[in-house]
């Protein structure tokens, strides 16, 4: 009986010493040159592009494009509309659409159809109300075949800068409407105008996409790409390492730890974006002991932001000193940072009636300690980490912070009830900014709004954002801007952090690659293999 | 007569914990439901938020109205149960695709993962446990207690991650991505078979001994069987009773 279990485990033991080896894969064996490989955290989902989530923005950027596009900078270049006319008083547009531009399943590109999507948008407006264009859009014409009207109910500066957003105005090929309903309740298949199309799609496992041979502009060098879904970052990168995998991409897709490791290695080409959103701190005016400015000045001296890039993002993000990088249009006003100034805070917290009672750490006022939280997602690790540090920086002058680490939700949840002293709020990027977040800071549901709502002055800074989107006049609105993000730096209602960045490591062999001006698109279209 | 009257029994004693599942399949769904209640986050606002709907106390209402929230708790759960019962999962809050149909897209998977995770268990456990008990304390002893200290104090995630980094990474035998071939679901198996493979076989060794030190034992022994009879007929039998509990 011994004898056969030791012959049976020996048995087992040979066939493992077998079997195993003869799995070698051979596809290690020379990936081809015109295809590439990348992997994402997530399914790309339906790509309807008309939607939200579970869509991936980056594929919808692939096969869906805008009538204009962003560059750097906030400039608006042609998309598929060649030009386009703002009317004096900034209540319509006038796209002409580019001719002979076909949906990769030879539908023609055409007024009617960029018409019939914008109708289908509209008829989901209340999901898109968010977006300021589509609170403003009345009505879509189609006039003859290549020109489309836009009339808006009122003047709405930011109405081109909107419209080269990933989502929710890309167009989508008629064909591909369903039978019944709009597309709000989903689609018959994915098909654009863009440079890519969907060849085969398995969820949650992986898509293919190809080159569009049909695309109107500048083709693809690479004909294929094909996107897997790996949710796990270590994965991604030992994936990336054996070659499975021709560059990792974006935010928090592989730890900083990890791309450190690999820039240092000196085996790839690492490289960190220009600055996108900033992440930022809101903190409210209306609760707590940050009701009084010097406090929240007292908070902007005493943090060591520094020491958090250098330590949390191994120098991949830019140190932030206004709430939107200079980049950003209309915020190259040339505001002064607050200072790291540990004396100069704790000299703000004595003038504001907060002292250090002696043998304590923590001030006092009144018999009360002053003490603030900070609200996050407890899942986020990096937030996690930067709070740990603003606690420690805090308590250096007497400010007694909580970490408040919640199911996402309940995070959420506060930023739209204000229930916070200080919250984890980071801005959207290019080309929300700056009009979408300061839009946002006078509507209620919104932690910009709960940041702003205990200043004095709240209703003259509201009554300047709703100037700011309607006027149509240039310098004006250089004014009104300087106005608001005046105030709201000096009233030290954000505290930023940084600017974020998306990172990209890739093997040596690819070239053409440089960042996009969106944070949510992956930059496909000029990369090359040899 | 008694072989009849052994089957009938057999047959009741199935048909028993048939009919026992139904009130524990409805436990555990009105404890499921109930606890979904105590969550912070309102189901209707997580779907307003996924959707980008601002989340006023209008959108959330009409949310709520939409998905039947606003119903009293027991009707939900009613008439939830009443379409579950007629195979209708519903449709998922998020995707609003059915649900039926998102489970058995990856139920395949799963399945496939637990036939292949589960025998090598058996492949690998029972083996070893039965060799460590009859080899007591020699070397081979020694091994399998280490791989099961090894397979107790591993998370899976990591093991995953280890057997990656050398299989995949280092020498190269599997992908790290790949799917599809037999050979891709060798490392996953191995992941998830080690650490109760381990607990299995240490179960076994010790059931095994003790079984060997009863006094029937003794008086086979006395009676002159055979070994081999002795450790498959009487020893292995009763040693396997404890385990089949934890293999359930």
């Amino acid at each position: 009986m011994k004898k056969f279990f030791t012959y049976l485990l020996i048995a087992i033991a040979a066939v493992a010493v077998i079997v195993l080896p003869s799995c070698v894969q051979q596809q290690a064996a020379a990936p081809k040159r015109s295809e590439l490989t990348l992997s994402w955290s997530h399914d790309v989902g339906p790509l309807n592009p008309h939607m939200y989530d579970p869509n991936q923005m980056f594929a919808q950027d692939m096969i869906f494009e805008p009538l204009v596009n962003y560059s750097r900078g906030g400039k608006i270049q042609p998309g598929l509309a060649e030009s386009w006319e703002v009317a004096p008083d900034g209540k319509s547009i006038a796209f002409q659409l580019r001719q002979g531009v076909n949906f990769s399943d030879g539908t023609p590109f055409n007024a009617t159809a960029a018409k019939a999507n914008f109708d289908q948008v509209l008829q989901n407006r209340q999901e898109h109300e968010w977006l300021g264009l589509i609170d403003a859009l009345d009505r879509v014409e189609a006039q003859g075949d290549s020109v489309l009207k836009l009339y808006l109910k009122t003047p709405y500066y930011p109405a081109l800068q909107e419209l080269t957003l990933i989502r929710p105005v890309r167009f989508l090929s008629p064909a591909a409407f369903p039978d019944n309903g709009t597309t709000a309740k989903g689609i018959k298949a994915p098909i654009g105008t863009g440079p890519w199309t969907l060849a085969n799609y398995q969820k949650d496992n992986q898509a293919v996409f190809k080159r569009n041979e049909t695309y109107w502009g500048e083709k693809p060098a690479i004909e294929q790409i094909t996107v897997k879904v790996i949710a796990d970052g270590e994965t991604r990168r030992l994936a990336f390492e054996k070659g499975e995998l021709d560059f990792i991409y974006g935010n928090g897709e592989i730890s900083l730890d990890s791309f450190k490791q690999m820039r240092d290695s000196g085996q790839y080409r690492a490289e960190v974006s220009q600055p996108l959103n900033t992440r930022a701190i809101a903190i409210n005016s209306a609760r707590g002991a940050a009701q009084d400015l010097k406090v929240r000045q007292a908070i902007q001296h005493s943090v060591n932001k520094d020491a958090i890039i250098s330590a949390i993002f191994y120098g991949t993000e830019k140190k932030a000193d206004t709430y939107f990088s200079t980049e950003v249009p209309y915020a190259n006003i040339g505001l002064q940072p607050y200072a790291y100034d540990v004396e100069r805070a704790k000299a703000l917290l004595d003038e504001a009636g907060w002292r250090q009672p002696t043998g304590q750490s923590i001030r006092q006022k009144d018999g009360q300690p002053l003490t603030l939280d900070l609200s996050f997602s407890g899942k986020n690790n990096v937030d996690k980490a930067i709070g740990e540090a603003i606690q420690a920086d805090l308590k250096a002058v007497g400010i007694d912070l909580k970490l408040l680490g919640e199911e996402k939700q309940s995070w959420l949840g506060r930023q739209t009830t204000g229930e916070f002293n200080l919250i984890f709020n980071d801005t959207w990027g290019p080309p929300y900014e700056p009009q979408a977040i300061v839009s946002s800071m006078r509507k209620p549901s919104h932690a910009d709004y709960e940041a702003l709502s205990g200043l004095p002055m709240k209703a003259e800074i509201d009554q300047k954002i709703g100037k700011v989107l309607l006027s149509t006049d240039e310098t004006a609105r250089q004014q009104l801007y300087r106005d608001i993000l005046t105030t709201v730096h000096e009233q030290a209602v954000y505290l930023p952090i940084s600017y974020s960045t998306n990172i990209a490591v890739l093997h040596k062999n690819l070239s053409g690659f440089e960042f996009m001006p969106q944070a949510n698109q992956v930059p496909l279209s000029k990369l090359s293999k040899s | 007569m008694g072989e009849t009257l052994l089957k009938r029994l057999t047959q009741h004693y199935v048909f028993q914990r048939i009919l026992q599942l139904v009130p524990v399949l409805f436990g555990i769904s009105l404890v499921t439901f109930l606890l979904i209640q105590l969550m912070p986050s309102d189901p209707a606002t997580v779907v307003l938020r996924s959707m980008n709907v601002p989340t006023t106390p209008e959108t959330i209402a009409a949310m709520r109205q939409k998905l039947g929230l606003d119903r009293p708790l027991a009707v939900q759960y009613l008439s939830w149960l009443w379409r579950v019962l007629h195979l209708d999962f519903g449709r998922s809050f998020v995707t609003d695709e059915p649900v039926l149909q998102s489970v058995l897209y990856y139920a395949p998977t799963t399945l496939m993962l637990t036939t292949c995770g589960a025998a090598l268990i058996l492949v690998i456990g029972l083996p070893m446990g039965i060799l460590a008990a009859l080899y007591r304390d020699s070397w081979f002893d020694q091994a399998s207690r280490l791989f099961t200290y090894t397979g107790t104090a591993m998370p899976n995630f990591w093991l995953g991650f280890v057997l990656l980094y050398l299989f995949s990474y280092k020498l190269g035998w599997f992908g790290v991505t790949s799917r599809g071939s037999l050979a891709d679901w060798i490392l996953p198996a191995v992941t998830l078979a080690w650490t109760p493979a381990a607990i299995y076989a240490r179960l076994l060794r010790s059931s095994m001994l003790d079984s060997l030190s009863q006094n029937y034992v003794l008086y086979a022994r006395a009676r002159g069987l055979l070994e081999r009879l002795i450790v498959s007929r009487y020893v292995l039998k009763n040693a396997l009773l404890p385990l089949s509990r934890f293999l359930g």
